[in-house]
Parts: structure tokens; sequence; C-alpha cells
């Protein structure tokens, strides 16, 4: 099995799922900052090995914090009284830990997932097998209409057009989409023809997992750790740890 | 127009969740594997008109399109714009899988509501000057209603905590509203001259 593939994908969304669970139900301070340590340690002994990943995951943290610089300048001051609100920091605190705590976790814990993974975990978790087929059919599309899209830019550039606010941009821009979706229209009428040839038929083919009793020890771990760190992080509060 | 995860509070996320759970299952329902290629391909295309951005002063915003999005596909906008998320949430951290259901509903609700109510008026051949009409309304019905409702799911979150960003997260919209106005109008415009059959799908 590649470290592509290692841990099963299912149990890497589940454990996610449980971060981001656990993350929404806690109201402890203490909590959520242990949690938040323990992801971030978790990153940073993944990205020792990898710089690309490192940037990926700062990029990924910029955008959160950008916007958490909004909510804390909104919610933390009252601006027609010029007064510090109590309630606001608390939980512009509380929104701040959680968002990192889950961009990190969900960074870490989905590391190299592609998407065809992530619809083979979607359905062995118990969504229906159409939306597995449908997250494999789009993941495949996307990159041949991404480079639909760059092939039009390039084009666009060629003829010296530029970006910039006014109705010819918007004009181009609507030009654009419509192309993609009759680029798209076309195709799918091809896809469709040639299905039909091959003999299709009007079942769903579920997509196969590996069975739960066939996985090893190793990939339940990372589950296993993630529900063992959780429960301590949790159980931080009762300790009787001000924050 | 994504809410991040960690904002939204466990009540607020579970009853959208369960919202979407309910669009979603109408969805599927005309999923076929005949109808997949093109929803597939049509989701795919909201993925990547994402990422055209229309520069405004130091910034940019990026195209939506829901609106578009359920004028051409009707109910069938839900499990594509789950799945588009879905994607965006791995690839990009855009949103995430804990606040998915509540991205995709503050998104699909829109779209299937601009679908219901203006795909009836373009089953026939239209004036170029209808066609715009349709395409505004179609994008004020999916900006509007999509921007009300991430404002009222900040509101049951945080309540009067949260009301300067809500205000200034709704003032935030109005470019957005604009710009996807006219682009949808022009695209609708497009489509309804070159191909008239594009909003019969999913029917």
């Amino acid at each position: 099995m590649s470290h592509v593939h290692f841990p099963d994908g299912r149990l890497r969304l589940a454990a996610t799922l449980l971060v981001s669970v656990a993350a929404a139900l806690t109201q402890s301070l203490a909590s959520l900052f242990a949690m938040l340590f323990v992801a971030l340690l978790a990153v940073v002994v993944i990205a020792a090995t990898d710089k690309v990943l490192l940037k990926n995951i700062g990029r990924r943290m910029l955008r959160v914090n950008g916007f958490l610089i909004i909510v804390w300048l909104t919610s933390s001051i009252n601006w027609r009284e010029l007064i510090i609100d109590e309630t606001g920091i608390r939980l512009a605190t509380q929104m701040s830990l959680r968002v990192n705590l889950v961009t990190l976790a969900a960074s870490s814990l989905l590391l190299r997932m592609s998407a065809l993974d992530l619809s083979r975990a979607v359905v062995g978790l118990g969504l229906p097998a159409a939306l597995g087929a449908l997250l494999a059919q789009v993941s495949r599309q996307v990159s041949l209409l991404s480079e639909t899209k760059t092939r039009l830019e390039r084009a666009m550039r060629a003829r010296a057009y530029r970006p910039v606010l006014g109705f010819r941009t918007i004009q181009v821009s609507a030009q654009m989409v419509a192309w993609l979706i009759i680029h798209a229209l076309a195709k799918s009428e091809r896809i469709s023809l040639g299905l039909r040839s091959r003999g299709m038929t009007t079942r769903w083919f579920p997509r196969e997992s590996t069975a739960w009793r066939a996985l090893s020890k190793a990939d339940w771990s990372i589950l296993g750790a993630v529900i063992v760190i959780i429960g301590l992080c949790l159980w931080l509060p009762t300790m009787e740890i001000q924050l | 127009m994504h809410i991040a995860e960690g904002v939204l509070d466990v009540s607020t996320l579970l009853a959208a969740a369960g919202c979407t759970a309910f669009g979603l299952s109408i969805g599927l329902r005309r999923l076929t594997p005949q109808t997949l290629p093109t929803a597939a391909l049509f989701a795919a295309v909201f993925f990547v008109v994402g990422t055209i951005h229309i520069p405004i002063g130091v910034g940019s915003v990026h195209l939506i399109l829901n609106g578009l999005i359920g004028l051409l596909l009707g109910w069938l906008a839900f499990p594509v714009i789950f799945v588009a998320l879905a994607l965006q949430a791995l690839l990009f951290s855009f949103g995430g899988f804990t606040s998915l259901g509540a991205n995709t509903l503050l998104m699909a609700l829109p779209a299937v509501i601009a679908g219901l109510s203006l795909r009836p008026l373009l089953q026939e051949p239209s004036s170029r000057t209808k066609l715009l009409i349709v395409g505004a309304a179609a994008a004020t019905i999916g900006i509007l209603g999509a921007t009300l409702l991430a404002a009222v799911m900040l509101w049951s979150t945080g309540g009067a905590a949260l009301s300067s960003l809500i205000k200034l997260f709704v003032a935030a919209q109005a470019p957005v509203w604009l710009i996807e106005s006219i682009v949808t109008a022009l695209t609708v415009g497009m489509l309804g001259r070159a191909r008239p059959t594009a909003f019969t799908l999913g029917n």
C-alpha cells in the first residue's frame, strides 16, 4: 500500500470530522488551546520533511486568519461607544482557536488525499454511491476545464487583454463563463454517447473500499490517537486550569 | 462566500446540515447515470468560474454564479454545489467539512429558488431582453438569498456580538451582487442564443 493510501481515507476523514465536531462542541478555551497546540505540533513534524507542504499550509492559515482579523475588529470593540466588548472578545477568541485548529487538523489529516480518495471515503462512510460517483467525475472534469480556462486566458493575454474594473472586463468574463458552459455541454453529449455505445446500465456501481476488518492496526491507530488526544483535551477543564 | 470551519455553533451547523440533507435527497433522485456527466461538468464549471476574479480597487471579487447554476440545473444544484464545495474544502481549505452543510445550503437553496421560479420562463425561445432580465433576476435571487442565509446563520451563532460583522459582510456583498448580475445576465443572453436547450437540463 502506498503512502498516499495510508492510513485509510475513511479513517482520516472520520478523524477530521471528529476534530471539527469536538472543536464546535467545546466552549472551553483550555481545551481548544490544548487541541490547537497538538495540531500545530503535528503540522510542524509533518512539514519538517516537506517544505512545499509548509508553504501550502501557510497560505491557508494566512487566508483564514485574514478573516479572523475582521472578526476581531468588528466584535471585540463596541465602535459606537468605543469600549471593549467582553462577550465579543470571548466569541472572537473561541472562533480564532476553532478556525485555526480545524484548518491545521484538516491540512495534516487529509494530507495528499486526492479527490478520488475523498469520493471513495465518503461512500465508505455511508454517503450515497451517486454522490461518490459525482465527486469522482467532477475531480476528473475540473482539471480538463481548468486547462480550457488557462488556454482561453492565454489567448486573451495574447490579444493584450488586461482585467481592470469596467464593463469590458465584466463582458469578457461573461463570455468566458458562457464558453465554458457551452464547452461542458458539448463534452457531456460526447460522454453520454460514448457511455451509451458501451452499453451503460442504469444502476450505480459502488466504489469498493477495503473491508473494515481488513484494515491494519496501523490504519486504526490514527483514529485511535485522535480520539485519545481529543478526550484528554476535553478533560483538561475539569483539572481547573484557568485561562 | 464561504463560512469558515469553526465559525458557526453546533445547533446552526446541525440545522443547516439537516436542510442540506433534505435538498440533497431531492437532487440525488434526479441524478441518474445518464445525467451524471452533465451534472459533473456543471459542478466543474462552478468550481472553475470561482477562480475568475474581477478587480475592484486594490482587491478583487470572484464569481459565485449560484443563480446561474440554479437556472441550468434546478434541484440538481444541491448535489452539484455540495460536491464542488467538498472539493474546495479538500484542495484549498475553503469552508470545511463540518460547515459543508451550511455552505451548501446558503448557495444551493437560493439557486433552487431561482431555478424553480425563473426556469419556466426560458422553456420557449425568448427575446434577448427577456434573457438578460431573467439572468439578472437569477443572480439577484442567488446572491441576496445567500447573503441573507449567511447573515441568519451568523446571527444565530453570535447574536448581537456579531452584528457589526454581519453588517460589514452584507455591505461587502453589494459589489458582488452588481457584478454577478451583469455577468449572469450576459451569460444567459449568450447561452439563450447559442444553446437555448441548456435551460431544459434536469427537468
